[in-house]
């Protein structure tokens, strides 16, 4: 899935990569390029994880997505998990764990 | 080998001043030399046990001495050195001692490439080890030479060279740095004889060293598994309280806590991940060195 936000964004992980190790609690990714160690959410590791697995479609990690209201349909959803996505990417953006495709 | 213990103090005095003894503690050896007859005194007896020879490899070559400028005519100063070079700040002459234990802490730090050094304390019982890493002023200390006192064994109270599979702990048994008021608690305790003198007014307030139980200092080369992370903080007064920590929030908190993160860069990552993916994380807090050692007591029975 792509996120939609005026324009298309896609997304992609820092080219020297990432380790993230999932925790009861959290996620501990490893940035090896820089060497820093972030302690992030379970669902900023699934992110990163799905990434790094090469699959685009985020649908499959609905079940960590913690919506704030019920969804009124399947257009309802999508549209908040993409919002929902382009905040986790936002913050990954700025540990520079991600970048956008050019 | 003998122990430092079985030569003459007086005898020891004098090979410290003259080519040196090399001592020996977990994996590493240290050759100290020194003119300052009170500091080889206090190693005679705070190391008592370990083994000692007077040839042989060293991994570190100490000195600590009067410097070679016009500081040695100030305050009585004296310098560490390790391998002919000196990267500290000189010290009073009475403090001898503590900064000859802080300086083998750094050539610890330095040395070892192989394991991730945690700033924590460690104990073993029944086979099972406690990590017990925290900041100073959190307690562990005292808290730690509490435990041995009732028999614990004693594989570090500063660092803690973790293996890089996140299954063992290596054991350096060193004397245990004690402060301010938790010098007389433990002196009552286990006597006046175990303690090296009070040195006041250094950066870390009143320091005084406890001598390592013989057992630990024996047994130093057999690793433990760790078995959990204790996370203490002693605050007079308070009551006593344990709780459970997420793997993530104990993780984050070891990261606090090691040294060495930037040399092992992914290595020590992994090593750290494994240990909290094996090991449950305690916060604990009390006001009472007994209340303490009863919340520690508690955890290992539960790991």
């Amino acid at each position: 899935m792509e996120i939609d936000r005026a324009d298309v964004i896609a997304w992609q992980l820092h080219p020297a990569g990432v380790i993230v190790r999932t925790l009861d609690d959290g996620a501990a990714v490893f940035h090896q390029g820089s060497g820093d160690v972030y302690v992030l959410s379970r669902l900023h590791g699934e992110v990163l994880e799905h990434l790094a697995a090469g699959r685009g479609d985020f649908r499959a990690l609905l079940q960590f997505f913690d919506l704030d209201t019920e969804p009124s349909g399947p257009e309802d959803l999508r549209c908040k998990i993409q919002e929902a996505l382009y905040q986790v990417m936002s913050t990954l953006e700025s540990m520079q764990l991600v970048g956008r495709v050019a | 080998m003998d122990g430092v213990g079985d030569i003459p103090a007086r005898d020891f005095r004098a090979l410290v001043a003259d080519a040196g003894v090399i001592i020996r503690f977990g994996r590493f050896a240290f050759r100290l030399r020194s003119p300052v007859e009170h500091l080889a005194d206090e190693v005679h007896r705070m190391y008592r046990y370990h083994p000692v020879s007077l040839e042989g490899f060293a991994d570190f070559h100490v000195e600590v001495r009067p410097p070679r400028t016009l500081r040695r005519w100030f305050g009585k100063q004296l310098e560490f050195h390790v391998d002919g070079s000196s990267s500290f700040f000189p010290l009073p002459h009475a403090q001898a001692f503590p900064l000859l234990e802080w300086g083998l802490n750094w050539c610890v730090h330095d040395a070892v490439k192989d394991c991730l050094i945690l700033h924590a304390a460690v104990v073993e019982k029944d086979g099972k080890a406690l990590l017990i890493p925290a900041p100073p002023g959190s307690g562990k200390s005292t808290l730690v030479a509490g435990l041995v006192h009732q028999g614990w064994r004693l594989l570090s109270d500063e660092l803690a060279p973790l293996a890089l599979d996140g299954l063992s702990v290596e054991g350096l048994a060193r004397p245990i740095s004690l402060k301010n008021d938790s010098i007389d608690l433990i002196k009552g305790l286990v006597g006046e004889d175990a303690f090296s003198e009070t040195v006041r007014d250094t950066v870390k307030g009143s320091v005084a060293l406890m001598r390592p139980p013989r057992e630990s200092v024996l047994s130093v080369r057999r690793p433990a598994t760790p078995a959990a992370v204790i996370f203490p903080k002693f605050t007079r007064g308070a009551r006593p309280v344990s709780q459970g920590l997420g793997q993530g929030a104990g993780f984050a908190l070891l990261m606090e806590s090691a040294f060495n993160f930037s040399v092992l860069r992914r290595r020590g990552f992994e090593a750290l991940a494994d240990l909290v993916a094996r090991c449950e994380c305690y916060e604990i807090g009390y006001g009472s060195l007994d209340e303490g050692m009863q919340l520690v007591e508690d955890i290992h029975a539960a790991a």
